[in-house]
């Protein structure tokens, strides 16, 4: 089934229609490339959870800069993916402190998430990430939509099917209140 | 100017516009002043820093668990799938197989047929079939043959009493009982004491004809075990002329279930009891339908 979707759909129709919210070919993308970076990891001291693990993280990069407007597609699907597994992947293996591959990438800025990376600011966010799945459904779209996705007021509103702009504000204050007040109760345990 | 940039941060929007990369110009840089030097502000700032961060790992996150899920369904889907085309093929497939098996053990009993082995009863012991040299008795004529012979008559009969067959066949043994029998001719041979009749027409099928052949198998390798019945239990004068016509019933194990009397000379149920014990111990061809078979028994004294 993948086989025959794969000659139906172009790399141009999957970003225009993952820019368009469509997340099943997220899925397509994953067990497209699933072979070919299990291949990767595995040969360079990881297991086929780690390829997993991987090539998710990879995808929702790929989402991340196809809904934000700022991909452009130079080479095929398939090449960046494999671009990004191989970046994330020797992260990991520093991280883990294992012998990676004499392997040096360029650092493309592009894939890279932002700076500011201090072990406090990592903690507070850690905590952040947490406290918001205690939050409300409604409160984690708003917010979600707001930090994550940069929807103004007017598209969250449409998209939480509240009244107005103004609604959606006051409804927005309200969740990083709750928020701020369960981050505050988490930092002092 | 510092007190009134107080408020409007206060009103959390300019944090968020800052933290958003949406401050430019004079109103970034003042900020940036600010907040080096206010603590609160710059506390409000790495907290806005942190929702936004944390914010997005926690949609990352969704984003991997909504992905883990669709995989998850598409692996159950497709392994359902399998199962159903699994059990559909086996639903499909048994039945033709148990249908060509059938048909192959059917074709089988057809063509093994004739050269099944037939069973004897371990009573009876085979008589030594002699061919005599002696001059064929002149069959035309009544009489015709000095020797008193036992005539061995399997007739067919499909299952279920056929009353004029059995009409016929008391008159014939009436007939014959009155005449020296002359032996007929006979396919498998003329032998001393016995004599076979081979009526190609008996059997209608195969099935019956296999039947037959053991029913005249036994009725030659039984003949002493049968005449020392009559020996036993009928007075000499009466032994020579003793006939009688049965019918047998096989059931579909080679085993006679049912025995008829048809037709006897004498009336002796003690004698008619010895012979039908005889005939039950004998065994046919096994897996076959049920058949019945008639057949006459006359008794000869051996010369």
């Amino acid at each position: 089934m993948t086989k025959l979707l794969g000659f139906l759909i172009s790399d141009e129709q999957i970003i225009r229609r993952i820019r368009n919210g469509d997340e099943r070919l997220l899925t397509y993308l994953y067990e497209k490339n699933l072979r070919m970076i299990m291949k990767y990891v595995m040969q360079n001291s990881g297991t086929e959870a780690d390829a997993t693990e991987v090539l998710q993280d990879a995808l929702v990069v790929f989402w991340e800069k196809i809904r934000s407007g700022e991909f452009v597609l130079t080479s095929r699907i398939s090449t960046f993916l494999y671009g990004v597994v191989k970046k994330i992947w020797l992260k990991e293996l520093a991280r883990r402190k294992k012998q990676a591959p004499l392997e040096q990438l360029k650092e493309n800025p592009g894939t890279d998430p932002p700076i500011d990376d201090s072990l406090e600011q990592r903690e507070l966010s850690d905590i952040v990430k947490t406290c918001m799945t205690r939050l409300s459904p409604l409160c984690q779209k708003i917010l979600t939509a707001f930090y994550y996705e940069n929807r103004s007021m007017q598209e969250i509103s449409r998209l939480c099917n509240l009244a107005n702009e103004d609604v959606a504000k006051t409804k927005k204050y309200q969740c990083k209140k709750e928020l701020t007040l369960l981050v505050t109760k988490a930092m002092q345990v | 100017m510092d007190k009134k940039f107080c408020r409007l941060i206060d009103q959390q929007l300019l944090v968020e516009q800052y933290v958003a990369g949406k401050l430019k110009g004079d109103l970034l840089n003042q900020f940036e002043i600010h907040i080096r030097e206010c603590e609160v502000h710059a506390q409000a700032v790495t907290l806005e820093k942190a929702f936004k961060r944390g914010a997005s790992n926690f949609a990352r996150s969704e984003i991997k668990t909504q992905l883990r899920q669709h995989i998850e369904k598409r692996r159950e889907t497709r392994f359902m799938m399998l199962r159903y085309a699994a059990v559909l093929l086996v639903a499909v497939i048994t039945p033709l197989l148990l249908y060509y098996q059938y048909e192959m053990s059917s074709s089988d009993l057809i063509t093994r047929m004739p050269e099944q082995p037939i069973t004897k009863s371990p009573a009876a012991s085979p008589p030594e079939i002699e061919t005599t040299a002696t001059e064929e008795p002149d069959e035309t004529q009544p009489g015709g043959g000095n020797e008193t012979e036992a005539i061995i008559q399997p007739v067919k009969t499909l299952s279920g009493k056929n009353e004029t067959a059995h009409t016929e066949a008391v008159s014939e043994m009436e007939q014959m009982s009155r005449k020296q029998v002359a032996a007929p001719s006979s396919r498998a041979g003329r032998a001393k004491g016995l004599a076979i009749s081979d009526k190609s027409d008996v059997a209608d099928t195969p099935i019956q004809g296999a039947q037959m052949e053991v029913l005249t198998t036994y009725l030659k390798t039984a003949h002493d075990t049968l005449k020392q019945c009559v020996d036993d239990i009928l007075p000499a004068p009466q032994r020579e002329s003793y006939q009688i016509r049965f019918s047998i019933f096989i059931s579909g194990k080679g085993k006679v279930s049912k025995i008829e009397i048809a037709a006897r000379q004498v009336e002796s149920p003690v004698l008619e009891n010895c012979l039908t014990e005889q005939i039950r111990s004998w065994e046919f061809l096994k897996d076959y339908p049920p058949v019945t078979l008639d057949a006459t028994w006359i008794y000869a004294a051996s010369q």
